[in-house]
C-alpha cells in the first residue's frame, strides 16, 4: 500500500514537471556588432576613454524598456551578450577613432587627455524612441577641462528589440559626433 | 682859271658817348651782385646756445647734427657776460630753420662713460658734434641753453610723467631704468632733494604703450642688487635686471591683494618704497589706533614693528611708548600716574580683508572691539631672537569684560605676559626651585644609589658572560641560518601573490567572474524573492513588452 502511494506521488510530481511550458529562447545582443580594424593615421593627440558610468538600473544583463507611463520594464527574453558599460565604451572608442583622423582613442593610456562619459538614461521606449542622456567631460593633461550635458533621441522605424538595439548604437554614434566636435 | 672845289656837305655822325669797354665792369658788377645775392640767399640762421664748457668744440669744424644729418656748423665760441658759461654761435641751414623751436634741445655728443653704459664712441675719431632734437612748440627761438648730457627721452614722446617721493636713502640716478616684472618700461628723467619736505623727488617717464601698466593702485619700490627669500618652498634668489643690478632702478606693480585700479594720470605723485617687502609691510592702510599698557621692557620694540594675531599681521606699532610731551598733547591726564608703558598701535583691517571701503573697515573695527571685550589681549613677543626685535601679538588669553577702559582718546587693549616675559617668569621660577633643592639629602641618596648600581653592574656582567656562551653554541648559530632560509621561502611565496604574478591574476579573474555571475543571478533572485514558488512551479511567463515603432 505504502509502495503504491509513494509511486503515485512520484508520478504526480513528474507529471507536474512534464507539464511545464517550454521556455522561449533568450536573445542576446551586442552594440558593437560591426567591429572594424583601426586605420593607420597621423596621430597628434592621444585620448583615454574612461570606463562608462551607468546608473544601477542599467547595470544588468537584461535590456531595459520604458513604457508611456514612465515605468521601466526589464526584458526577460532579451539580454545583453556582454557587460553594457564595457560595450558602450568599445562603441565610443571605435566610433571616435573612425571620426577623428588626427587622434587615437584608447581604453588604457598613461599620459593622455581623457574623456569620461556618464549615462543617466539609455533605453528604447514603447513610444518609438531611443533615449540617450547624460554628460561627458574632456580633461586635458594641462588640467583644463570641458564638460557638456547631452540628450539624444532617435526614432524607431520598426518594432522589436533587434531594431531598437541598432538604434541604440545609432544614438551612441550621435554622441561620439558631439564629443568629436569639442576635441 | 679858278678851280672850284666843291665840297660835299659834311655828314654829321653821332658818336657813341659810352665806350663798349664799360660792358666788362658792368658785367663784373652784375656777377658780383648776383653772388652777393646768392650768398645772402643761402646764408643760414644764426643761433646761440650756451653750454657749461666748450670741451670738444672747434670753430668751423664742429658740425650740428640731427639724427646724424648735418644741418649746420659752429661758427664762433665766446664767453657769456659773467664768463661762467660759453656761448656757441651756430649757423643752421636755412632749410632746417624749422628745427629752431623754443623747446628744441641741444647737447654736445662726445665719449661718455657712466652707470648707463658707454656712449659717443664714434666721436673719438670724428670729433664731438652738437646734436639737436627739434622742438614741438610753434614759436621759434634763436637763443638756447644746451643740455650737459643727452636727454633721456625724445621731446614729445608719448608716455607718462610721474613723480616718486622717497623718504629713505636711495642710490638712483638719471637714466636708471623703471622696471615692470623684469622688463624695462621707462627711465628716471631728473631727481632733486626737496629740502622743505625732506625727501628726494624723482621724475620718471614711462613710455607708451607701457604707461597703461601704471594705475592708481601701483606701488613703486627701489630695486637693484639681489635678495634672498626663504619660504616653505626653499630659498629663492631674486636678481633684478643686469642694468638695475649694477646701477639700481625702480620697479612697480599692483600688490596681489589690491584691485588693478584706474589708469594713472600725468604728473601723479607716488611714494617710493625701499623694497618690495616694504610695500607689503608698510604701505598705507586705513587704520584704527589703540593703546596697550605693558609692564614688560619695550627694548627692541620699534616704530613700524608688526602687530600680529597668531602669526597673521594685522597692524603696526605707531610708537613703542608715549612720551610725556605726546601724552600732554593728547591731554592724557593720568599718564604720569600709570606705572605701565603705553604702546600706541594701529590695527589695519585691510591687511586681512583686502582693499575695502570705509564701511567695511568700520565693521571690522566694531567686530575687533567686540573681540577685545570677549578676551582678546596683547602681549610683547620676540620677532627675531638674533636681533632681539619684538612684536605685539594678539590672542584670546584674557577674561571677558563688559566695558573697555580708555587711555586718553584711545581704547585700551588689555595686556598679558606671554612670550619672552613668560619665559623670564619660568626661568625665575626654575631658578627659585633650584635654590630650594635639598642638596644634603640628594647627596646621601645618590651615594646609596651608586652602591646599588655597582651591584647591578656586577649582575649584568655575569648575564653578558652567559649570553656569550649561548651565542657560541653551534645550535644557536644554526638557528640563525634556518631562520634566513625560512625567510627566503616566505619571500618566494609572497612573490607568487604579487599583483604581477599569475596566481594573483587568476584570483582577480575568478573574482570578476564570480561578481558577474552574482550580477546575472540578481534578477532571478529578485523574482524568487517576490515569488518563492517559482523555484519549483514556474508560472507561465508572458512575452516581453517590446519597443514599438513611431
Amino acid at each position: 500500500m505504502i509502495k503504491s502511494s509513494l509511486l503515485l506521488i512520484t508520478s504526480l510530481v513528474l507529471l507536474g514537471c512534464s507539464t511545464l511550458e517550454t521556455e522561449k529562447p533568450v536573445s542576446y545582443y551586442v552594440l558593437d556588432a560591426k567591429p572594424s580594424a583601426l586605420i593607420k593615421k597621423r596621430i597628434r593627440s592621444l585620448y583615454k576613454v574612461n570606463p562608462i558610468a551607468l546608473p544601477d538600473y542599467l547595470n544588468q544583463p537584461n535590456i531595459v524598456l520604458r513604457d508611456q507611463s514612465q515605468r521601466l520594464h526589464i526584458a526577460y527574453y532579451h539580454s545583453w551578450a556582454d557587460d553594457l558599460a564595457s560595450t558602450i565604451r568599445r562603441v565610443i572608442i571605435s566610433e571616435l577613432n573612425n571620426a577623428k583622423n588626427t587622434a587615437r582613442f584608447k581604453a588604457r593610456c598613461t599620459y593622455c587627455d581623457s574623456i569620461t562619459v556618464t549615462l543617466d538614461h539609455f533605453y528604447p521606449t514603447t513610444q518609438g524612441e531611443v533615449i540617450l542622456s547624460g554628460f561627458y567631460q574632456i580633461e586635458k593633461r594641462d588640467k583644463t577641462s570641458y564638460s557638456q550635458d547631452f540628450f539624444i533621441k532617435v526614432d524607431l522605424d520598426e518594432n522589436g528589440y533587434e531594431h531598437a538595439v541598432k538604434k541604440m548604437r545609432a544614438a551612441l554614434i550621435a554622441l561620439t559626433l558631439k564629443i568629436n566636435k569639442q576635441l | 682859271m679858278t678851280d672850284t672845289i666843291e665840297f660835299s656837305p659834311a655828314k654829321q655822325q653821332t658818336k657813341n658817348s659810352v665806350s663798349m669797354i664799360w660792358i666788362v665792369p658792368l658785367l663784373a658788377i652784375c656777377i658780383g651782385g648776383w653772388m652777393i645775392f646768392q650768398q645772402w640767399q643761402n646764408k643760414g640762421v644764426i643761433v646761440e646756445v650756451s653750454f657749461e664748457s666748450a670741451e670738444g668744440l672747434e670753430v668751423g669744424k664742429t658740425k650740428i647734427k640731427s639724427r646724424n644729418v648735418d644741418i649746420g656748423t659752429l661758427i664762433d665760441v665766446r664767453f657769456n657776460d659773467d664768463r661762467k658759461r660759453i656761448i656757441a654761435r651756430i649757423e643752421i641751414e636755412k632749410s632746417m630753420a624749422d628745427f629752431l623751436r623754443t623747446d628744441s634741445q641741444f647737447w654736445i655728443v662726445k665719449p661718455r662713460i657712466g652707470t648707463n653704459g658707454i656712449s659717443g664712441i664714434s666721436t673719438i675719431f670724428s670729433g664731438a658734434y652738437i646734436e639737436v632734437y627739434p622742438g614741438t612748440f610753434k614759436s621759434a627761438s634763436q637763443n638756447f641753453i644746451g643740455l650737459e648730457s643727452p636727454p633721456i627721452t625724445e621731446l614729445g614722446a608719448a608716455g607718462l610723467h610721474l613723480t616718486l617721493n622717497a623718504s629713505h636713502g636711495s642710490s638712483l640716478s638719471v637714466g636708471d631704468p623703471v622696471i615692470f616684472r623684469g622688463f624695462t618700461v621707462g627711465k628716471i628723467l631728473t631727481y632733486a632733494f626737496d629740502t622743505s619736505e625732506r625727501q628726494a623727488k624723482y621724475n620718471i617717464f614711462i613710455a607708451a604703450p607701457y604707461d597703461s601698466l601704471v594705475t592708481n593702485n601701483s606701488h613703486f619700490w627701489n630695486t637693484g642688487g639681489f635678495s634672498l627669500e626663504s619660504s616653505t618652498k626653499g630659498i629663492k634668489l631674486n636678481v633684478a635686471t643686469v642694468e638695475a643690478f649694477i646701477s639700481g632702478g625702480v620697479e612697480f606693480d599692483v600688490p596681489d591683494d589690491l584691485a588693478l585700479g584706474e589708469p594713472a594720470k600725468q604728473y601723479k605723485n607716488y611714494p617710493l618704497y625701499a623694497s618690495k617687502d616694504e610695500v607689503l609691510e608698510n604701505r598705507l592702510y586705513q587704520s584704527f589706533e589703540y593703546v596697550v599698557l605693558v609692564s614688560d621692557s619695550v627694548r627692541g620694540l620699534v616704530k613700524g614693528a608688526p602687530v600680529e594675531y597668531r602669526g597673521i599681521r594685522v597692524g603696526s606699532v605707531i610708537s613703542p611708548y608715549l612720551s610725556v610731551q605726546q601724552s600732554h598733547e593728547l591731554k592724557i591726564e593720568n599718564a604720569q600716574d600709570v606705572q605701565q608703558i603705553p604702546i600706541l598701535i594701529k590695527i589695519e583691517p585691510e591687511r586681512l580683508i583686502g582693499q575695502s571701503d570705509t564701511e567695511e573697515v568700520e565693521n571690522f573695527n566694531s567686530d575687533f572691539i567686540e573681540n577685545v571685550k570677549a578676551g582678546l589681549t596683547a602681549s610683547i613677543e620676540s620677532a627675531n631672537l638674533l636681533t632681539g626685535s619684538l612684536l605685539i601679538n594678539l590672542d584670546f588669553n584674557g577674561d571677558q569684560q563688559p566695558s573697555l577702559e580708555k587711555f586718553g582718546p584711545y581704547i585700551q587693549i588689555p595686556s598679558t605676559r606671554q612670550g619672552i616675559a613668560k619665559i623670564q617668569d619660568s626661568i625665575e621660577q626654575f631658578l627659585d626651585s633650584v635654590n630650594n633643592l635639598p642638596y644634603d639629602q640628594i647627596a646621601s641618596e645618590t651615594t646609596l644609589l651608586l652602591g646599588s648600581a655597582d651591584k647591578t653592574l656586577k649582575s649584568l656582567r655575569s648575564s653578558i658572560y652567559n649570553l656569550n656562551r649561548l651565542l657560541k653554541n653551534k645550535d644557536t648559530q644554526q638557528l640563525s641560518q634556518n631562520l634566513n632560509l625560512s625567510m627566503l621561502e616566505l619571500q618566494k611565496t609572497l612573490k607568487g601573490l604579487q599583483p604581477q604574478s599569475g596566481a594573483y591574476r587568476k584570483i582577480e579573474k575568478t573574482m570578476f567572474k564570480l561578481q558577474k555571475t552574482l550580477d546575472d543571478l540578481q534578477p532571478m533572485l529578485k523574482r524568487i524573492n517576490n515569488n518563492p514558488s517559482t523555484l519549483i512551479f514556474s508560472s507561465p511567463r508572458n512575452a516581453d513588452l517590446e519597443p514599438k515603432k513611431k
